[in-house]
């Protein structure tokens, strides 16, 4: 048993070991390599239990291909997040180096429980420790005001999702009288139609969605993603997605009685995110204001393939939270090469990227055109496998508006790549990188075309994991 | 819906005995109307100033350390109470929880957080 929960118990270890660092003054170099080797032996913990199964803690954590395949994407992304934070950094980072370390450490922790738990109290607080941790994160740069902003943006907002949650499930818990997720999955085939009981689940699921930035709650996004440090902004917009869309996948899958009289609406809603997402990114100025906007987009899409609630749909939607990580890091590594030497977000600060670095530039247009869905590349793919599982269920409609959205998001993510392409840079110097960056450019390249022709590897891993789901 | 009839009785009970005891008491109470009764109460010394005053933001850090230890102790004791039943398994638990807590000391400690001035 305590093979398999190793990498929580190892994240856990890794976040004390953070604070005891912080404790006395050291280097930050040794400080980040340590950071780098615990996160890397993070990652190899949840390979060594990727295939194990079983159900822990009076049933109450569930682990299995699903939630194990959740885990390791969600360790990749903390690895990929410590590398952006290196000595070239804003100094209240540096300054505070370990306890900046340890915060992420402690959110991956929470999503790392999130991803497996089958209870509500379990979720609800894996949710709140994670999202406690990104409250402090967004706000660390202490001498800046937007981040200031940020941090308290979004911990009223998270507060105000979070006590909808815990009122939706009092009212789940009042209709059940249990709290495992499993028992009443199985209670919820003969459903009475009560009133109570669906405005508890739509209440439940709030915090998720706020987490997703799908629309009621999408609001924060923006100003979030622009006051914050440009590694929380990556984390909030890669990891803490993925999380979000594991849980959702579940709660929808598990409960699919209930949430069938429901799709509808909720396919409403995820059109008008992703309209809302694509129509405000068209004019920002502000590359992470407009990675915000399309991250609302994005959600949209996710939800369509959430709502389906059927294996097609849960397999498609996994498969694109994969790419998606992948790309969205991509874009942001990017970025935060050009914030960090400029120290300005600005599009225009792209100018002639192609110039003075065509890898990067390469990288970052074949991730945005994949975001915006252009064929051979793997989010078209995504996209492709989401959309004909909503066909296959008759949303016809549902599916031209989205396919209209991507024509639109096409357009603003070419806006910035016309910046890194058609334009003469100010100055012609290389951009400043190191070895990982450019590494994993090289890598993101071959995977977005390599993966957009060549899906069956990654898709059949996914509808693996969402079998053991449905089961 | 029915389910929920007893929480909404609760409420009803609930409000109608606090307003009930109010208009009560106002109805059939003394009435000796004194300036000193108008005063805010504060343990009977004589209010000096606006409530709304600034003051040190390390009050707030000593409220928040002593809300963690106080909150330990509370869970101590349904530890303490049921030691026996849980065995090592309970201490090995306890002994995880408390190290965290410590660490957090520690750390508070060493960041100069105890310090007043």
């Amino acid at each position: 048993m305590i093979f398999s929960l190793l990498p929580e118990i190892f994240c856990f270890l890794m976040s004390l070991v953070f604070i005891i660092f912080s404790l006395k003054k050291q280097d930050i170099n040794f400080e980040r390599k340590a950071g780098l080797i615990l996160s890397f032996i993070n990652i190899v913990l949840v390979l060594l239990t990727i295939n194990h199964q079983g159900l822990y803690f009076s049933e109450g954590y569930k682990i299995d291909l699903f939630s194990q395949s959740v885990k390791l994407l969600i360790a990749i992304g903390l690895f990929f997040v410590f590398f952006m934070a290196d000595e070239r950094s804003e100094s209240a980072i540096k300054k505070s180096y370990p306890e900046f370390l340890f915060f992420l450490t402690s959110a991956n922790l929470g999503m790392f429980m999130m991803a497996s738990a089958v209870e509500f109290v379990t979720l609800f607080l894996s949710l709140e420790l994670s999202s406690y941790s990104m409250f402090v994160l967004s706000g660390f740069l202490k001498n800046k005001k937007v981040s200031a902003e940020a941090g308290v943006k979004y911990i009223f907002i998270g507060a105000v999702a979070s006590a909808i949650s815990l009122y939706g499930y009092s009212l789940i818990f009042g209709y059940y009288v249990d709290s495992s997720l499993l028992s009443m999955k199985f209670n919820s085939i003969t459903v009475t139609k009560d009133v109570m009981l669906y405005i508890g689940f739509i209440f439940f699921l709030s915090a998720f969605l706020f987490k997703l930035a799908v629309l009621p709650f999408a609001f924060w996004a923006p100003d979030v993603y622009q006051g914050s440090d440009t590694t929380v902004t990556t984390y909030i917009a890669t990891v803490s997605k993925v999380a979000a869309v594991a849980v959702l996948l579940r709660i929808f899958i598990y409960f699919i009685p209930i949430f069938e009289s429901m799709e509808k609406v909720m396919l409403v809603v995820a059109v008008m995110t992703m309209t809302l997402g694509n129509v405000l990114a068209v004019q920002q100025k502000d590359i992470k204001r407009l990675l915000a906007y399309s991250s609302i987009a994005q959600a949209g899409y996710m939800m369509v393939g959430i709502i389906m609630m059927n294996y097609k749909g849960a397999a498609a939607t996994l498969f694109y939270v994969f790419s998606y990580l992948f790309m969205n890091y991509t874009v942001f590594l990017v970025a935060d090469q050009i914030i960090k030497e400029k120290g300005d977000s600005s599009i225009e600060a792209l100018r002639g990227l192609s110039q003075r670095s065509p890898l990067l530039a390469l990288a970052m247009l074949l991730a945005l055109l994949s975001l915006g869905g252009v064929p051979p590349f793997v989010g078209f793919t995504g996209k492709w496998f989401i959309f004909t599982s909503a066909i296959d269920k008759g949303y016809l409609g549902l599916v031209l508006i989205a396919f209209l959205n991507s024509v639109i998001s096409v357009y603003y993510y070419l806006l910035v790549a016309r910046q890194a392409y058609l334009f003469e840079p100010i100055d012609k110097e290389p951009v400043k990188t190191n070895l990982f960056v450019n590494l994993y450019s090289y890598a993101a390249i071959i995977f977005i075309i390599a993966a957009g022709f060549y899906p069956t590897l990654m898709l059949s891993w996914t509808e693996k994991a969402i079998k053991l789901l449905l089961m | 819906m029915l389910n929920y009839l007893p929480i909404l009785i609760l409420g009803i009970i609930a409000l109608v005995f606090a307003c009930g005891s109010l208009i009560v008491s106002s109805l059939i109470g003394q009435k000796k109307p004194n300036e000193d009764k108008l005063m805010p109460y504060e343990c009977g010394v004589i209010p000096v100033g606006d409530a709304r005053d600034r003051y040190p933001v390390r009050y707030y850090i000593v409220a928040m350390l002593f809300i963690v230890f106080d909150v330990e102790a509370a869970f101590m004791y349904p530890w303490a109470v049921l030691y026996r039943d849980l065995g090592l398994f309970g201490f090995v638990e306890m002994g995880v929880f408390m190290l965290i807590l410590v660490l957090g000391l520690v750390y508070v400690w060493q960041k100069g957080a105890l310090e007043w001035e």
